[in-house]
């Protein structure tokens, strides 16, 4: 027993003495090491499935870093588990950021140093948006997730709001300039008179999505349709020479608006159930190709998308158009790419090796690992044709729109809030192999790219806005939120309590009571003490105009 | 058998002050252990899972920031509950709460006793097993399932009611009943009837059978009819029942349910359909503003305790059962 016991402590003694004779991980560009397994564990907001242990992508990214992953996915609702995992201090080592929750908490470390000394390819790719993610103590604590670009930015896609109109409507007026709200919606009333039922089932001429925190589609398109780019619930004016943030709540803009809707309910084209409606509800009206049009940011309806093309009514899908009040205001819809501040990776104060996790990042963000998490393994999900071009087979396209091919097959969870590489790779091909125009235009359908040469553009994109404007200084002001348990916080709380009770009161009213209903909405908001929060978005502008400049 | 000198040995011990007639609370214990024994687990668990989290209501009276200690937050006494009491929201959530829950609680007592009774007068045991089962499955249905049905059912678009009532020739044209606010409270509490009213009468009709047969046979024998038997015999039979049920429904009177108001809930009918849950959702949870939600929860933990109070107190001065 004795010699036993002797034994054990010899060998606990050798195997101390083993480990802590390893040298410290020093030195600036030494490469990543990966002798040593990692595993990271994230929180992530998307709420996706958890990947296969056989997954392509991750088993790639293990062979070649000896990194991998466990993830704790959102399910329910994301305040409240936010609120849950702050309230514990059980954080894994990566959260996903997406408002300042966890920065006021102190889960976050700052991220300046560690990029300094281990990070240099992070902080080429962030040069840029450098000043606009360190927070106002100095410190960054996310690394954005999109709208930080290397090179140049070739996307297709346009994602963001839009008048909404269905293509088939386009299509049966032969492809008709649509600029105005009143051919807007002149289009979609010949459009219902011709056609009462799509499939069956009575059309929808227009519809609006107001369930829970998605209302902002209801109080939003008088902002862009008076010509107003996305800032939040205002508009930002130069006012007697000062610039001044104003909402847009109780703007003759969005009194104009909704006097439009009060006339057009009246004829019968507003959708009455999609006020009491929720969020499924809509995406299933949409699933059914019968919404002739709506407003709306095209990730919301994503999924209704996918859906109509599965059953392979291509022409049931919805474009978007740039519509304003009148021909004299010009549309700033489409916006040149900003850095998503604020959204992405934060390393929490849990983290046992933030060291190796920058050391991480910041090697993934090389070239050819970028390849493999953007386009896929080549041989597999691409290949180089004989000009050395790069394309995918017919096949290849389909699989990256099918979600369970890409469940197994792409590192989507990691893909979507790491910091990535976005624009154009260094052989001038964009990032984003659907962007690269053979790819592009090969995946369309036959719909889409004669609605597209009809208007003489050749994308989503272009369709909004060839050439957007640059961005004023303090664009976007959506992302100026009001700190949680604030006064102002609560004020919007009671303002949008305000717009769901009497905007559809507006729209659902008769028109002679247009006035009368009207003023009632005013008064409550101004109960709700909607001046509250102008004063602080206010304050957050003047900050912004002395940081950043003002045109 | 108490002998001669038992006798006098049980007189002398008395004259003595040995014997202690009354046991002490300890013997009384001792007594009964293994009844304490299989208590005390639960008992632990009541302790440490209702009991001890208490010490969380010092959160209302601060101005709470989560992932800070105790001593390094900002205390501000009575703040949030003058805020509540201050906020026309949250008056508005108060009696949309009692009301639904008055109206739920009344509806379902009213038809649980009726259906009990006439379950109780079908003599065909199969069928009365067929009623049983088929009224009471929809209590194992979520509530999440069953708003959807609701919503479904009472869809301007091809939902059931509308379509009935067009056919019957009652209205013209498809009425979006989800978003008036004088049906709400009535939609939510018929669901609520539809949901329960099966498990409910599964109390009552055990109470009616627990009622002494003989009393039937002899109001047989003095000539009463149906209708008379029922009220003069079963309905006195089940009364303490019913007061029992009704003190405990006492002390939920501000527990609305939660899910129904929280799936069926819009704008447009958002001044009837908040009750105390959601408005702290909103504005505590949400927010992150959980002192506000502990406030809240105080509130309601203090009136629904008194209310249970008083139910027993009343119910104790009309000489009827009482719970405590």
């Amino acid at each position: 027993m004795r010699k036993g016991v002797v034994l054990v402590w010899l060998v606990m003694l050798f195997c101390t003495g083993i480990t802590g004779c390893n040298k410290k991980e020093g030195g600036t560009t030494e490469a990543y090491n990966s002798k040593k397994p990692l595993t990271i564990s994230v929180f992530t907001i998307q709420q996706k499935q958890q990947p296969p242990a056989d997954n392509k992508i991750y088993k790639w990214i293990k062979e070649k870093y000896n990194v991998d992953f466990t993830w704790d996915i959102l399910v329910g609702d994301k305040d409240q588990k936010i609120g849950v995992l702050i309230a514990s201090g059980d954080y894994p080592d990566l959260v996903e950021v997406d408002s300042t929750k966890f920065q006021d908490a102190g889960a976050l470390i700052p991220l300046e140093d560690l990029i300094e000394k281990y990070g240099p390819n992070i902080k080429k790719h962030y040069a840029s948006a450098w000043k606009k993610m360190t927070e106002d103590d100095g410190h960054i604590y996310c690394l954005p997730n999109w709208g930080v670009l290397d090179g140049r930015d070739q996307s297709t896609y346009y994602g963001d709001s839009a008048l909404w109109i269905q293509k088939d409507v386009l299509k049966e007026f032969g492809y008709p300039q649509v600029k105005t709200v009143d051919e807007y919606f002149d289009l979609i009333e010949k459009y219902v008179k011709k056609y009462p039922a799509i499939n069956g089932m009575p059309t929808i001429p227009f519809t609006i999505l107001t369930y829970d925190w998605h209302d902002f589609c209801l109080i939003n398109p008088p902002n862009f349709c008076a010509g107003y780019p996305n800032d939040g619930n205002g508009t930002v004016d130069k006012i007697d020479g000062k610039w001044t943030y104003r909402d847009f709540l109780n703007q003759d803009i969005s009194k104009r608006w909704f006097r439009k809707l009060c006339e057009e309910n009246a004829k019968g084209i507003i959708d009455k159930s999609c006020f009491v409606d929720n969020y499924d509800q809509y995406i299933a009206k949409l699933s059914s190709g019968r919404v002739l049009g709506m407003h709306d940011q095209r990730w919301q309806f994503n999924d209704a998308m996918n859906a109509l093309d599965v059953a392979k009514m291509h022409d049931r899908t919805m474009a978007p158009l740039p519509v304003v009040f009148d021909e004299s205001i010009t549309p700033h819809y489409r916006n040149r790419s900003l850095p998503n501040i604020r959204r992405g990776f934060g390393i929490t104060t849990k983290c046992k090796d933030p060291v190796r996790v920058i050391r991480f990042i910041d090697a993934q963000l090389d070239e050819e690992t970028q390849r493999v998490l953007h386009w896929g393994i080549e041989g597999e999900d691409w290949q180089y044709d004989a000009d050395h071009h790069p394309y995918r087979t017919q096949e290849q396209r389909d699989e990256q729109k099918d979600a369970a091919w890409i469940l197994r097959n792409k590192a989507d969870l990691w893909y979507q809030t790491a910091p990535k590489m976005e624009g154009s790779f260094s052989d001038g091909y964009a990032c984003e192999m659907n962007y690269i125009p053979s790819e592009f235009l090969a995946d369309q359908k036959t719909e889409d790219v004669e609605l597209w040469k009809a208007y003489g553009v050749s994308s989503d994109a272009e369709l909004m806005d060839r050439d957007p404007p640059e961005n004023t200084p303090w664009f976007p002001m959506w992302q100026e939120v009001p700190p949680d348990g604030s006064e102002t916080q609560l004020a919007l709380n009671k303002c949008s309590q305000a717009y769901r009770k009497y905007l559809p009161r507006i729209i659902m009213g008769k028109p002679e009571d247009f006035e009368k209903n009207w003023t009632e909405y005013a008064k409550a908001l101004d109960d709700a003490q909607i001046d509250k929060y102008n004063a602080f978005m206010q304050e957050k502008l003047d900050a912004r105009i002395e940081k950043y400049g003002s045109k | 058998m108490i002998t001669g000198k038992n006798m006098y040995k049980k007189n002398r011990d008395i004259s003595a002050g040995i014997i202690n007639p009354k046991k002490t609370f300890w013997q009384k214990i001792m007594k009964q252990r293994q009844l304490v024994y299989m208590s005390l687990p639960l008992v632990v668990y009541v302790f440490i899972f209702k009991f001890v989290p208490l010490w969380g209501w010092t959160m209302a009276f601060q101005d709470y920031k989560p992932a800070k200690h105790l001593m390094q937050q900002k205390w501000v006494g009575l703040k949030w509950f003058v805020f509540l009491f201050k906020d026309r929201e949250f008056l508005l959530a108060l009696r949309n709460t009692v009301c639904m829950s008055v109206i739920s609680t009344v509806l379902g007592y009213i038809t649980a006793i009726i259906i009990a009774l006439l379950l109780n007068e079908l003599k065909h045991i199969g069928l009365k097993r067929i009623i049983q089962t088929v009224s009471y499955l929809p209590h194992f249905l979520s509530w999440v399932i069953v708003t959807g049905l609701v919503s479904s059912m009472f869809s301007v678009e091809d939902g059931t009611v509308n379509n009935i009532l067009m056919s019957l020739g009652f209205m013209k044209s498809p009425v979006l009943w989800l978003s008036e606010p004088k049906y709400f409270w009535w939609i939510i509490g018929w669901t609520y009837v539809w949901k329960e009213v099966g498990w409910n009468t599964i109390v009552y009709l055990g109470a009616i059978t627990a009622i002494d047969p003989s009393l039937y046979e002899a109001a047989e024998i003095d000539g009463a009819g149906r209708m008379q038997k029922m009220t003069h015999i079963t309905l006195p039979g089940i009364r303490s029942t019913v007061i029992i049920m009704m003190i405990m429904s006492a002390g939920h009177i501000l527990d609305a349910n939660f899910e129904m108001p929280f799936f069926l809930q819009n704008g447009m009918i958002q001044d009837v359909a908040q009750t105390v849950d959601l408005y702290v959702l909103r504005y505590g949870f949400s927010s992150f503003n959980y002192a506000l939600a502990t406030a809240a929860g105080i509130f309601k933990n203090v009136v629904n305790i008194a209310f249970l109070l008083f139910a027993n107190w009343i119910a104790k001065r009309s000489g009827e059962e009482r719970l405590i």
